[in-house]
């Protein structure tokens, strides 16, 4: 009777320890999306500045800024958002690229801050992007592996999506194709 | 050199410092110390057969002290004549040398960190015995730094005797980091790993003795094998550790000889680098006046200078300003 005792206090301790393992990764990969949303957030609140800086010189690339981030409250899935940081980061660069075609407006204040503050919440995505798909990994790892694989459909767990790096940062920068555009 | 701010022209310096007074004093130097090696050598040696003959003569006692007397009187020679000739090297050519660099540096050879924000780091736990100096402080590019000379040691205590083993000994440096954050991040050398292998290493890492935050797991592969990172936010951690900072790190780690140690704290860069001589010191013997010295010396402040652009301190493309100096924040 004790014997049997023993095994189902083992095995309840090992329950609890693997259901809140599990949980505490579920909600580390939930805390690290809440943080890309975030930046996406500061990034977007950000482009009304900028557009209002430079619109005069530059209606085009406005515009399209204006578009995307116009865009970022309808974005839901990893997907959506992955799309919509991998569009603004294009446009954004384009945006910077063309800046330097305008030294007057390149050397304003206002737009140098507004560069300072777009380069510091750019590092801090890629951080956050990091930090999720570091979460993420674990995670899926963690469902995926030995013994949390067998508690993973009780709990309705599934394997979360990574957040793709945009190409743009991939690949090597066509500069020139930049300042053909 | 990585770009035009440390372009060094280590023989026109070295030529503005040799002349006039100071070339002659390092020469008087040189002539004492061969006087002194031979004051010294004339008394250790005839102490050390003194010594060793006591044993088989029937002088036994009196020889064994006499040989000792010798000894220790050549030793104390020999020593204080190195103390003085340190000293000079540092106060005098040191300060001149790093004058002549014409940089935004200033040098304190008697100065250094003080122990209380050595102690803050918390980078190599805890010691009983504390030294520092060679202060060198100031600017390359936007970048404020300050660097010094550390030696700790931990006393041992055994049933006879007591002892002080040394823990670290070398450069510190602290830089005015380029972003702002706010919590603290350690680099630590990845001693676990590199024993008991990725699998037991990561789960030694991950116990975290030293309780100083928790263990950020990296993406790039080599950066892992060589540290372990531990930070009180694994998002402030990738914003600082970005992927290109971490390629630098491992340069610079590539160029070293012993594991270096990196802290960030304060809106402050802190880096250890393990010496086994004295920083900005003369060797004990060979010649302090000739050229191949004094160009050792300022190669050794132009190493230090050169962290900040082998770290790309100088861009400053986000928020933070820099700031007037490191040891400001």
């Amino acid at each position: 009777m004790s014997v049997l005792g023993i095994i189902v206090l083992v095995f309840v301790v090992l329950f609890i320890f693997i259901f809140n393992s599990l949980i505490m990764k579920r909600n580390l990969v939930d805390n690290a999306m809440a943080l890309i949303d975030a930046y996406l957030k500061k990034r977007c609140d950000l482009i009304p500045n900028l557009v209002a800086a430079a619109a005069k010189y530059m209606q085009h690339e406005s515009e399209t800024l204006t578009r995307i981030a116009e865009m970022r409250s309808q974005a839901k899935s990893v997907g959506d958002k992955s799309d919509l940081d991998r569009q603004m980061t294009g446009s954004l660069r384009n945006f910077m690229v063309q800046l330097e075609a305008y030294p007057d407006l390149k050397a304003s204040e206002n737009i140098m801050q507004l560069q300072a503050a777009l380069n510091e919440i750019e590092e801090q995505l890629a951080a956050a992007r990091r930090t999720y798909n570091s979460a993420v990994t674990d995670f899926n790892n963690a469902i995926q592996m030995f013994p949390g694989c067998f508690f993973a459909p009780m709990m309705r767990l599934s394997k979360r999506e990574l957040f793709a790096i945009p190409e743009a940062e991939k690949a090597n920068v066509d500069v020139k194709a930049l300042f053909d555009r | 050199m990585s770009n035009d701010l440390l372009q060094v022209d280590y023989d026109s310096i070295i030529d503005r410092v040799l002349t006039g007074e100071l070339d002659s004093q390092l020469a008087a130097y040189d002539r004492q110390r061969s006087r002194v090696k031979k004051i010294g050598m004339a008394l250790i040696v005839p102490g050390l057969i003194l010594l060793l003959g006591s044993h088989i003569l029937k002088f036994r006692e009196i020889g064994a002290v006499c040989g000792m007397l010798l000894m220790i009187g050549g030793g104390v020679i020999m020593a204080w004549f190195y103390k003085r000739q340190r000293d000079f090297y540092r106060r005098q050519v040191m300060v001149q040398l790093i004058r002549a660099m014409d940089m935004a540096l200033t040098y304190f050879p008697d100065k250094g960190l003080s122990r209380s924000r050595f102690q803050k780091f918390k980078l190599f736990g805890s010691f009983d015995r504390y030294r520092s100096e060679d202060l060198l402080s100031g600017t390359v590019g936007k970048t404020s730094f300050e660097a010094a000379e550390v030696h700790i040691e931990r006393r041992r205590k055994t049933k006879k005797s007591t002892s002080y083993v040394t823990i670290f000994r070398g450069v510190v440096f602290i830089a005015d980091f380029n972003k702002k954050f706010n919590c603290r991040t350690a680099i630590l050398p990845d001693v676990a790993e590199r024993c008991f292998g990725k699998l037991v290493g990561n789960f030694l890492q991950s116990l975290n003795f030293s309780k100083e935050g928790k263990l950020v797991k990296l993406e790039n592969v080599e950066f892992e094998k060589h540290f372990a990172v531990y930070s009180d936010d694994q998002h402030e951690a990738r914003y600082l550790l970005t992927p290109g900072f971490m390629e630098r790190l491992l340069a610079v780690q590539a160029a070293e000889k012993s594991p270096i140690r990196v802290l960030f704290l304060d809106n402050n860069l802190v880096m250890t680098f393990t010496r086994s001589g004295g920083w900005l010191e003369p060797p004990f013997t060979g010649s302090i006046s000739s050229r191949e010295m004094l160009e050792r010396s300022l190669r050794e402040v132009v190493g230090v200078l050169d962290i900040i652009q082998k770290l790309d301190l100088n861009t400053r493309i986000w928020s933070k300003q820099p700031s007037a100096a490191a040891g400001d924040q």
